[in-house]
């Protein structure tokens, strides 16, 4: 299922794996949430069913949307937000969040559905971790029956380390944006930490945010004084 | 030390902090050339600041986020100018200079406010979104409406209108000039408190250390401002102990400049690229 971004499509041989759940995870700011709108907005443009799952009110994701270059009018998924008219969401209240997700997925069984959620962090703060934990082990189970790709994001710097461990060992497929310093200039780097049905790899991406897109390049860091001269490619 | 640029700074940072009593002491420099030298060293580190504040705008990719940066680098940018201006002026206009002069050189100052509250304000919304209950302290989203206009007023009201007024006039209004310039304090005093709550409720730990350390440098450039203020103001300070004050300064405000850099590179976390990269580069 294509993530919405032509380069990462390829780098991914043709999207994320069907049936599979993604986890992206890196520091605040980085960029996590753009790759949940751009997938959101592909699916829209493809005719797939689109739920996005959010904490926040719909007109507050449709303002960053725009921050990101991304027509807010065309960005019209089913929602699950604090505010949304189809359901509410209750970041207390996982047995809901979930029966609300497996509503939508049942209502639109035979077709593509992609689901993104952007509150995974503010409900392992508000519940203890290992419910959390339950409550993906079940959803994931119960989603595999149907032709759905899921996607959330995960704050950096919010959860212990353990947490964090055991929240990419859940997934199917870890994205990983980090911001590296190299000399005196900044990166934002994406790698594919793991994916179902790829070798790991250690490759590391240069990843751009721009008003037209995202971009996903290679990384080739020189060495020496050529290299500081140069700056990375 | 988390990089060798870090290793780099501060080694700079203690190189230039001496370098003017090292003028001074050693080779018999006159006080003027040491306090303009302290003061471009001052205008090196914060401009670093903003080297970094401005950088982290460029790489981060969420508009809050890079607003926010866009904040950090104009406040150590700011402060960058001030010193340079400093440099330029304090030895040759040692009371503030012409009229016209002091009138540039205040309205600046002024803008300090404007600039703190600015970082203030862009904080906020970033600060929120980590709560996971989403609350809004002090309803900032309509305070600000009404702190903003303050903080304007103070800043700007004061020199462009009253001076203005004054020059026109040919007559002081010393009364209105202090309620005129009293009125951020009061301001900011209620924006770092709606900013406290709302980062003792976050739950980003990165955020929360950006946020200590720029409060820390803005809590000692604030200290520098009263204690010369007040300092002159009450006249408890003799002549002679003015270079004691002025070395005071000189260390809050090498500190103030160490803590904003900090602030700066730590609005996120920043890892080294690992040599796995360089030997095995991506493939597209």
């Amino acid at each position: 299922m294509s993530s919405g971004v032509a380069s990462l499509d390829q780098l991914l041989g043709g999207g994320y794996p069907d049936r599979s759940t993604i986890l992206v995870v890196g520091p605040p700011g980085i960029g996590k949430q753009a790759l949940g709108y751009w997938f959101t907005h592909s699916g829209l443009v493809q005719g797939d069913i689109s739920l996005y799952v959010t904490r926040f009110a719909v007109h507050e994701v449709l303002q960053d949307v725009r921050g990101f270059g991304i027509d807010s009018r065309q960005m019209g998924p089913l929602w699950l937000a604090s505010d949304s008219r189809e359901a509410r969401y209750d970041a207390n209240d996982l047995a809901s969040i979930g029966s609300n997700i497996l509503e939508i997925l049942r209502k639109n069984a035979g077709r593509r559905v992609r689901i993104t959620i952007d509150t995974l962090s503010s409900l392992l703060v508000l519940n203890s971790p290992e419910t959390v934990y339950k409550f993906l082990a079940q959803l994931f189970s119960e989603m595999k029956q149907y032709n759905a790709v899921l996607l959330a994001t995960l704050e950096d710097g919010m959860h212990k380390p353990e947490v964090l461990v055991t929240m990419l060992q859940l997934f199917d497929g870890v994205v990983e944006l980090r911001m590296y310093e190299d000399r005196l200039r900044l990166l934002p780097l994406l790698r594919i930490a793991k994916m179902r049905g790829m070798t790991p790899s250690q490759g590391y991406f240069h990843i751009s945010f721009s008003k037209t897109g995202i971009e996903v390049s290679v990384y080739v860091k020189e060495l020496g004084i050529r290299g500081w001269l140069r700056g990375p490619k | 030390m988390r990089s060798t640029s870090d290793a780099a700074f501060y080694l700079l940072v203690v190189a230039g902090f001496l370098l003017p009593f090292l003028l001074l002491l050693a080779f018999k420099y006159s006080l003027a050339v040491s306090s303009i030298t302290g003061a471009l060293v001052l205008c090196a580190i914060f401009s670093y600041a903003a080297f970094w504040g401005f950088s982290m705008r460029n790489g981060l990719a969420a508009p809050l986020y890079r607003r926010h940066a866009l904040w950090v680098g104009a406040a150590g940018a700011y402060f960058a100018v001030q010193w340079l201006l400093l440099a330029l002026f304090a030895p040759f206009y040692p009371y503030g200079g012409t009229p016209q002069t002091r009138f540039l050189i205040d309205s600046y100052n002024d803008f300090g406010y404007t600039m703190i509250f600015a970082w203030i304000d862009a904080t906020m919304p970033l600060v929120r979104q980590s709560d996971p209950l989403l609350r809004d302290p002090l309803r900032w989203e309509r305070l600000r409406l009404i702190l903003w206009p303050l903080v304007l007023l103070g800043a700007v009201g004061t020199d462009i209108g009253l001076q203005s007024v004054t020059v026109i006039t040919h007559s002081e209004y010393p009364a209105l000039r202090d309620l005129l310039t009293t009125i951020p304090y009061p301001v900011l005093l209620l924006g770092a408190l709606g900013l406290g709550l709302c980062i003792k409720r976050s739950e980003d730990a990165i955020l929360r250390g950006h946020s200590r350390w720029f409060g820390l440098a803005a809590t000692l450039i604030i200290l520098t401002f009263l204690l010369g203020h007040f300092a002159h103001a009450l006249g408890f300070l003799p002549a002679s102990a003015a270079l004691f004050v002025q070395t005071i300064d000189y260390v809050m405000l090498t500190a103030a400049g160490v803590f904003l850099v900090r602030s700066a590179k730590d609005l996120v976390p920043l890892s080294q690229v690992p040599l796995v990269a360089v030997v095995e580069p991506g493939k597209l």
